[in-house]
């Protein structure tokens, strides 16, 4: 059985799919955490491209820039839990439930 | 097919699936608690794939700050906020029938541009090369030198994510 | 002095500028001195005029100055056509500078008096200055633009003057009616100016004078181009049929009668007639209107006025008026003489001069007795003065004297040059002795007139309150009486013979181009002609008899006038009421003016503005009802349908994406980000 070896192709169908279980969940549920929580997933899916791309598309093994994104991507991740945490906190206080169906300040 | 290849297709399937498991249950498991442990598991397996990739760093950096520190600040949110809307796909979502539609168009888009493109055409192309080794030091240098200003200026972002944090969820004073 | 004349009406702008800017104010600071910065704009051209006029009979060459102004192009087939400032300085210019100057200076200080307590104190004094200012730049003037200008400002001025007292109705109908006579009779000269500018590239007068001579322009045109100009001299002058804006003007403060009968005004047209002589000249070989030439027109125009306005003056009880009519008179004189030929041009301007002096004296005579008497001016109301007011007295008699033509003062000397002149005329061409008898005639006249006004005014005793307690003016104003008493006393000396030379002549001589100075048959280019005892003493006999009438008449009263009145009653009624011109010119221009005025308001009133009335209405009925009714149903509709449309819409699609939803929006936005991808990839595949 000959499988053909693992390659680029795999990591970016699999961040693919967790892409799609993040905005599924951004999409479908209801807790505002919930919301945070597909974003984080995004986000990973975008960090195993970098990586993987860094990986397979750098032949010698000097260049480590993708990495270095990935680090950034972190960094700003951590900084949009942080603040969409503070968000949802304010939120819940002000509506009593953390629904998102509830905030319709943007209804036309 | 040698036992090395072998270890590879095993390797990458059993931490791929074990990441689109975890991912799936973020979605589909009605209680949002269950949903952060699902959250953490993915993250945790991310950092296996990671693993696989070579970069050490990002290993443990990702077991670190996301698993030990955002994964866990979300755990404690859910656990303030006592009440809320519960339930995933299982339990009852009321945008199923726009959000799965939505989400397999976006699927098989991407997924068309990732099968069609022409990845050969790039000059770099090395299909199973597995080259590049995370060295700590090189990362080190580099953010510290070609990727100076975007660290300084995620310096500035986090502090004022920090400061915003803060003033968003802090309790109101009484007027 | 010369070289820098230019500079003479400047003086005179300045003190203009400075008066009406800062009159005011410079009046609540000094109080009534700041007459005294007119005074001195105009005096301060008197050196300078003084000055170029002694080098000028010294021998120095007449001076030019020309300014590029606009340049018009190129005529078609033809040369550059400019626009030049040009100023000149000759031997005419310079003898009227001075006169105009000094008299100006005279009447300028005089008005310092008479306009005390007036509430435009300071801007009366602005006006004059710009009034003699305008005056001198005419003097000035080296081409027909310049000499445009300084006409039309001089007419400006009178016309600001006259009416200075607008409060009054009749000094403002006055000042009216001297501006549109005026204006009138400028029509004329303006199209002389352009008929003349459309042969000649140029407007420099000499240049208009050789291409003239030089046959350049057709000798039928010079004709009609001076008689158009004459026109224009005839407005300014007060030459019949135009005089009759002149008595009118009296309702002017009486120093602005004096610098208008003197000096600048009036002078204006003579002057131009005298400048512009060699044109008249030139064009007398082909006739104009009624087989009459230019010339001739002017002398005939002359002579008519001199005996018409003798007559008028001769009945009118209004102290001014006698002297208006006087100076019509004494103009119409010098007109005729002009009419001789270059033979009456140094007589001619010679008692232009001499007449302006005399003339502001009588005025500011007749000022001061006006004045004095409180602003009475009927002479029948006065009488008695001679003791009350004693420098008036002498020097109105000076004047008056002088006017009549009485040996030794100036007034003599001058009137013996025209009526040499025409008396020399007449001995060549014998049909000239006309203008001889008339003229004398009205010498007759005018001395008879002037002497009932001495006497009526001086003489007897008072006949009325106001003559009865009359005073005599302060000094500021008898001190130029007294100057230009004694300038009328020995003005003379420079017109007589018997100096060895007669000075006057020998500096003042029309300059005639190229080859006509020669070639003139009828003309002597250089007016000198002896001392003719003849004429002399005619002249005399006429000035005495005139005067031996008034004493007859008025002072020893052996001879009621109303035997006059009785006798000749026609003719006085016809008189008194100034031989109907004004009547005439009441009923036919005016009153034509008026007539058409009235059918144009008709028309107006009841046809086209009915039209326009039923033009709107139409309009507003057919086109707007339609305009409404489309507006109403198409496009209200239209605007419904789309309103309703939008709601329709709106409440289908938009409100329903528009929930307010977050998940919503994000699922949205992924798909059309995902349609978008899909239509790159589309392209992409197509190899578009």
């Amino acid at each position: 059985m000959m499988l053909p070896p693992i390659g680029l192709l795999h990591y970016l169908i699999l961040s693919l799919c967790l892409f799609s279980f993040g905005l599924l969940a951004v999409i479908t549920r209801r807790h505002a955490i919930g919301i945070l929580l597909g974003i984080e997933l995004m986000l990973n899916s975008a960090n195993i491209n970098l990586v993987a791309c860094n990986h397979f598309l750098n032949p010698g093994g000097a260049l480590l820039d993708g990495q270095v994104f990935v680090l950034m991507v972190i960094a700003l991740a951590a900084c949009e839990a942080a603040v969409g945490l503070a968000i949802i906190l304010r939120f819940y206080r002000q509506a009593e439930a953390a629904d998102v169906a509830d905030a319709q300040l943007l209804k036309w | 097919m040698s036992w090395a290849d072998w270890f590879d297709q095993f390797a990458f399937f059993l931490v791929g699936g074990i990441t689109l498991v975890s991912a799936a249950g973020v979605v589909f498991v009605p209680r949002i608690i269950h949903a952060c442990l699902c959250l953490l598991a993915a993250l945790i397996s991310i950092a296996g794939l990671y693993g696989l990739l070579a970069a050490h760093l990002l290993v443990a950096i990702q077991v670190l700050v996301y698993a030990g520190g955002i994964a866990v600040l979300i755990l404690f949110a859910v656990m303030l906020l006592h009440r809320g809307g519960e339930g995933g796909l299982l339990g009852g979502s009321r945008n199923l029938l726009i959000g799965l539609p939505a989400t397999v168009i976006v699927w098989f888009t991407v997924a068309i541009a990732v099968v069609f493109s022409k990845w050969h055409y790039l000059p770099e192309f090395q299909p199973s090369t597995a080259g590049a080794s995370s060295d700590v030091q090189a990362v080190g240098e580099l953010l510290l030198s070609r990727h100076l200003l975007a660290f300084e200026l995620i310096s500035v972002i986090m502090l004022m994510a920090l400061v915003g944090a803060i003033i968003l969820a802090r309790e109101d004073r009484p007027e | 002095m010369l070289e820098i004349a230019w500079l003479i009406p400047i003086f005179s702008f300045l003190a203009c500028a400075v008066l009406i800017f800062f009159g005011s104010a410079l009046q609540r600071r000094w109080g009534e001195a700041v007459g005294w910065i007119g005074v001195a704009g105009v005096a301060a051209g008197i050196p300078l005029a003084l000055g170029s006029l002694v080098e000028l009979a010294l021998g120095a060459a007449p001076v030019q100055y020309s300014v590029l102004w606009a340049p018009l192009g190129a005529r078609i087939g033809g040369a550059e056509v400019n626009l030049h400032f040009g100023l000149a300085v000759d031997a005419l210019t310079a003898v009227m500078l001075v006169m105009v100057t000094i008299v100006a200076t005279c009447i300028m200080v005089y008005s310092i008096g008479y306009m005390h307590g007036d509430k435009r104190y300071s801007r009366f004094f602005a006006y004059m200055s710009l009034f003699t200012g305008s005056m001198l730049l005419l003097l000035l003037a080296g081409n027909f633009l310049v000499l445009y200008i300084g006409w039309e400002l001089v007419g400006l001025c009178s016309y600001l003057l006259i009416g200075f007292w607008f409060e009054r109705p009749s000094a403002a109908d006055a000042a009216k009616k001297a501006f549109i006579m005026t204006r009138v009779a400028d029509l004329g000269f303006a199209l002389g100016i352009l008929m003349l500018f459309f042969y000649v590239p140029s407007l420099n007068f000499a240049e208009v004078f050789a291409a003239a001579s030089g046959g350049l322009i057709p000798a039928t045109v010079v004709g009609l181009a001076a008689a158009l100009l004459f026109l224009g001299a005839m407005g300014k002058s007060a030459q019949f049929p135009f005089h009759t804006w002149l008595p009118d003007a009296m309702e002017g403060p009486t120093p602005v009668s004096a610098l208008i009968h003197a000096a600048t005004m009036v002078a204006a047209g003579v002057y131009m007639v005298a400048r512009l002589l060699p044109l008249f000249i030139i064009s007398f070989g082909s006739v104009v209107l009624w087989g009459v030439p230019a010339l001739t027109i002017v002398g005939i125009i002359g002579l008519i006025t001199a005996l018409l306005a003798a007559t008028l003056g001769l009945v009118q009880s209004d102290i001014k008026r006698v002297l208006a009519y006087s100076t019509i008179s004494q103009l119409g004189y010098m007109m005729a003489v002009l009419g001789m030929g270059a033979i009456g041009f140094a007589a001619a301007i010679f008692h232009l001069i001499v007449h302006a002096f005399f003339k502001a004296l009588l005025f500011m005579c007749s000022g001061s007795v006006i004045h004095g008497c409180g602003g009475e001016q009927n002479m029948k109301k006065m009488g008695g003065l001679a003791r009350r007011m004693p420098v008036t007295y002498y020097t109105t008699w000076i004047g008056a004297l002088a006017l009549a033509g009485i040996f030794p003062l100036a007034g003599f000397w001058s009137k013996d040059h025209l009526m040499a002149a025409v008396w020399s005329r007449s001995s060549s061409e014998p049909v000239y002795w006309i203008f001889f008898l008339g003229l004398e005639l009205a010498a007759i006249m005018t001395a008879a007139y002037i002497g009932r006004l001495c006497f009526l005014t001086f003489g007897g005793t008072p006949r009325s309150e106001a003559a009865e307690y009359a005073h005599e003016s302060p000094m500021v104003m008898t001190v130029p009486l007294a100057v230009l008493a004694g300038f009328t006393v020995i003005l003379g000396l420079f017109g007589t013979q018997f100096v060895g030379v007669n000075l006057f002549n020998s500096v003042v001589n029309v300059d005639m181009p190229g080859s006509m100075a020669a070639a003139s048959l009828h003309t002597s280019a250089h007016g000198e002609h002896g001392f003719n005892w003849i004429v002399a003493g005619i002249s005399m006999l006429m000035a005495v008899t005139g005067l031996l009438v008034a004493i007859v008449v008025y002072r020893w009263q052996w001879v009621d006038t109303r035997i006059f009145k009785r006798y000749l009653a026609p003719w006085y009624q016809a008189a008194i009421n100034r031989y109907y011109f004004d009547d005439i010119y009441r009923y036919t221009v005016v009153g034509g003016t008026l007539a058409l005025a009235q059918v144009c308001r008709i028309v107006d009133t009841y046809i086209i503005d009915r039209l326009v009335n039923a033009i709107g209405w139409g309009t507003r009925v057919v086109w707007a009802t339609s305009i409404r009714l489309f507006d109403d149903f198409v496009v209200d509709g239209f605007i419904n349908v789309m309103a309703w449309g939008t709601g329709l819409v709106g409440r289908v699609t938009a409100r329903a994406v528009h929930n307010g939803q977050v998940q919503e929006y994000i699922a949205s936005f992924a798909v059309i980000a995902a349609g978008l991808a899909c239509v790159v990839y589309v392209v992409v595949m197509l190899g578009w």
